[in-house]
């Protein structure tokens, strides 16, 4: 018979045994396969190269350009996403009339596969027959514009599709957050004559902060990862100022054909975001402690 | 014991004459019966998702299925995730793939994961003579052969041309003694025309500039080769884009653009093509393989009113040549199936069905297509696609770091397209470093 100890081994057993198959093995292949130097076309003249792949990373412009662009757009679009969601889910947390039908509008892109938000928003930003060259004519702002292919501006349009796109995510949890808080420290804070913007900063703020880690670890993990928008709207340009990390493994794996190469890229990928799950999973676990405590 | 053998005898001729007459009966009594060679087997195809080859594949499939008895199944892919699909299925044990058609087949070629066709070819059981060879044009065959083996014969053979609008350019007084639109020649004219023709919300230049996409370069590279070169790259290996030609040239490029509309540097392949379908421009610099829906009323509003020029030249008429080729799986196990395929998508027959289609239009690989006075009255500028294909000059593709090359060339030549950057000198420096770079490691630079 099981005891106490081996009972809750028992039960994962089945889960663990999945995921090792699904992602332990891919893992330990993907390490392996690193290892060599091996072009996408040329299988079964693998060379061992040890970790020259990892050595010639420090060298790949390309990787550090696509780190650099990937660190910037999931804290831009985050820090956005989070501002604007936490505001968004304010107001929706008001006894307003009407507000069910504006709930359900919200979550409307919520729906959308990444691929589909991307053709959407690049027919949208088309800058000669666009909804937005059609707008900023109407209003006199500009003739036409051309931001998808300006360095400056691509990856800001990236970002704000990203977060018109991952907006109803946040505001759904934050207000999902919002709504278990419990009515008794705000009560005695009108009691002892707090602001409403008192009451936000000194008791909403502080009794959300693990949902806002959840909000931030999955939305952190997504914004990472980013490749469709990419993909779609920008092919990593113009020059490679939005070309994200998975863009790159694609291009170096698919498109240049060396699979060692992409495959070092994917792993030291891979040990980052483990590492930052790690901690942010720490912070969380430290976070709601406090809190219930 | 002799009653034994006069019974066995008996059955022996009963079962001869039951075979034949079943052989023949329905041969003779269904004459339109054919007994097919192929029956049951079944090629699976990956094609690009285009209206062009879903087009072609929809006239030829009836046929070839009836020709054959096999059956064929078509994957439409992405032409962004061809590359990555047909090498995943060239390089598995048992590939879903039995033939493409794709452009960058040379790394493919050289790892030994494409067929060789010349033992089909000298198989008189599988190629008849009256396919005939010999009509084959030179340039789209030998571009297909690698270290004198023929892997690959052209679905349609491209190169860059220049299509203009016969009633602006006349209107803007650039005409003959009979009163026709006269093209220009050279680089210089281009600039001359667009000056004479320049308007603000329709300016007479459409080009494919997007710093996002690889029509720009493969623009850049034409004008390169307009200046007499074939590689961008010397005997030794080094990239010598660097020098006073290589200047000219790029400052071409972004001259050019006073004469298109600003939104150009937003255009790839399809906007351009977008944009002259809606009758918009004068010219236009693009794949030559076009004409046919261009001059298409039901698709595009230039019908009537186009015709075709070789690449405008700067030393020579010579631009970059794209063919896309027909691939045999090297893992397939119906490459015979597969041949015949090609056999028949080659045969004068269907290559000039296909050219004539307008919705299809591939450029016919048979001089005797070209020279077949149905297609000469359909398109009135079949001479520039002959020209523009015999000059084109796509060897630097047979290289296996072009892909590379090519990102190398997107990369920097689009912030000074979109003038993040306007010193052509140092983006050229760039290139010639970062190719350097590519072809070091390649082992093919010997600076």
């Amino acid at each position: 018979m099981p005891d106490a100890r081996t009972t809750p081994w028992l039960f994962m057993t089945p889960s663990i045994v999945l995921l090792l198959a699904v992602v332990g093995y891919p893992v330990l292949l993907g390490f392996k396969l690193s290892l060599y130097d091996w072009q996408l076309a040329t299988i079964g003249q693998e060379r061992y190269v040890g970790l020259a792949n990892y050595i010639e990373l420090i060298d790949n412009e390309r990787l550090w350009g696509s780190i650099e662009f990937t660190l910037f757009y999931a804290l831009a679009a985050v820090c956005i996403e989070i501002v604007l969601g936490t505001a968004l889910a304010l107001l929706l947390n008001q006894p307003i009339r009407g507000m069910r039908f504006f709930n359900t509008l919200l979550l409307a892109p919520i729906a959308l596969s990444p691929v589909a938000v991307g053709v959407t928003w690049k027919f949208f930003l088309n800058a000669d027959y666009g909804t937005m060259t059609f707008l900023l004519q109407e209003f006199g702002i500009a003739d036409y514009q051309t931001w998808l292919v300006q360095k400056s501006a691509a990856p800001w349009v990236l970002i704000g599709i990203d977060a018109w796109w991952s907006l109803p995510f946040v505001t759904v949890i934050l207000l999902a957050g919002l709504k278990s808080l419990p009515p008794e420290p705000f009560e005695a804070a009108q009691i002892d004559g707090a602001r409403s913007w008192q009451s936000f900063f000194y008791i909403t703020l502080p009794l959300l902060r693990p949902v806002y880690l959840v909000v931030l670890v999955i939305r952190v993990m997504d914004a990472l990862r980013v490749h469709e928008l990419v993909f779609v709207l920008t092919q990593g340009g113009p020059g490679r100022s939005t070309s994200s990390l998975s863009f790159l493994i694609w291009q170096t794996g698919f498109k240049l054909r060396e699979m060692g190469n992409a495959t070092a890229i994917g792993m030291a990928f891979l040990v980052f975001i483990v590492l930052l799950t790690a901690v942010l999973t720490k912070l969380l676990d430290r976070q709601i402690s406090e809190v219930r405590n | 014991m002799s009653r034994t053998s006069t019974n066995r005898r008996t059955f022996l001729k009963k079962t001869a004459a039951a075979t034949a007459a079943l052989t023949l009966t329905p041969t003779l009594g269904f004459p339109n019966l054919h007994l097919k060679p192929y029956a049951g087997r079944s090629l699976t195809i990956y094609q690009q998702a285009s209206p062009i080859f879903e087009g072609a594949f929809e006239l030829f499939q009836p046929y070839f299925e009836d020709l054959t008895g096999a059956k064929i199944s078509f994957v439409s892919i992405p032409v962004a995730d061809m590359g990555q699909q047909i090498a995943l299925s060239l390089t598995a044990d048992k590939g879903e793939m039995d033939l493409t058609w794709y452009y960058a087949v040379y790394p493919l070629v050289l790892q030994g994961l494409v067929q060789p066709i010349d033992d089909f070819i000298k198989d008189p059981n599988l190629t008849p003579p009256k396919w005939d060879f010999a009509d084959y044009l030179p340039g789209a065959l030998e571009s297909g052969r690698v270290d004198g083996r023929l892997y690959n014969l052209s679905v349609t053979a491209n190169a860059l041309a220049f299509y203009y609008r016969t009633d602006k350019i006349a209107d803007a007084g650039f005409v003959d003694e009979q009163g026709r639109a006269v093209p220009p020649v050279t680089w210089d004219d281009v600039q001359r025309y667009g000056q004479a023709l320049d308007a603000r919300r329709d300016k007479p230049l459409l080009l494919m500039y997007s710093p996002n996409g690889t029509q720009c370069t493969q623009i850049w590279l034409s004008l390169w080769l307009a200046q007499d070169y074939t590689y961008i790259w010397d005997q030794n290996g080094k990239c010598i884009v660097n020098n006073a030609d290589g200047l000219v040239v790029t400052r071409l490029l972004k001259d050019l653009l006073k004469w298109a509309s600003p939104t150009n540097v937003t255009w790839d392949f399809p906007e351009a093509h977008a944009a002259f379908q809606q009758g918009r421009g004068a010219m236009l610099p693009q794949w030559n393989n076009l004409g046919g829906i261009y001059n298409d009323p039901a698709n595009s509003l230039a019908a009537g009113k186009l015709s075709m020029a070789p690449w405008p030249r700067i030393k020579v008429s010579a631009s970059d040549a794209g063919h896309w080729y027909s691939l045999i799986a090297a893992n397939s196990p119906d490459k015979e199936l597969a041949w015949v395929l090609v056999r028949e998508y080659n045969s004068y027959a269907w290559q000039k069905k296909f050219f004539l289609n307008s919705a299809v239009n591939f450029n016919p690989s048979r001089k005797s297509v070209y020279d077949d006075p149905e297609v000469k009255a359909v398109y009135p500028w079949i001479h520039a696609i002959r020209d523009s294909n015999n000059n084109g000059r796509g060897q630097q593709r047979r290289t296996l770091e072009w892909e590379a090359v090519q990102l190398v060339l997107q990369e920097e030549l689009g912030p000074y397209v979109t003038d993040e950057t306007n010193d052509a000198q140092q983006v050229l420096d760039r290139i010639a470093a970062r190719v350097d770079e590519i072809t070091r490691a390649s082992g093919r630079f010997k600076g």
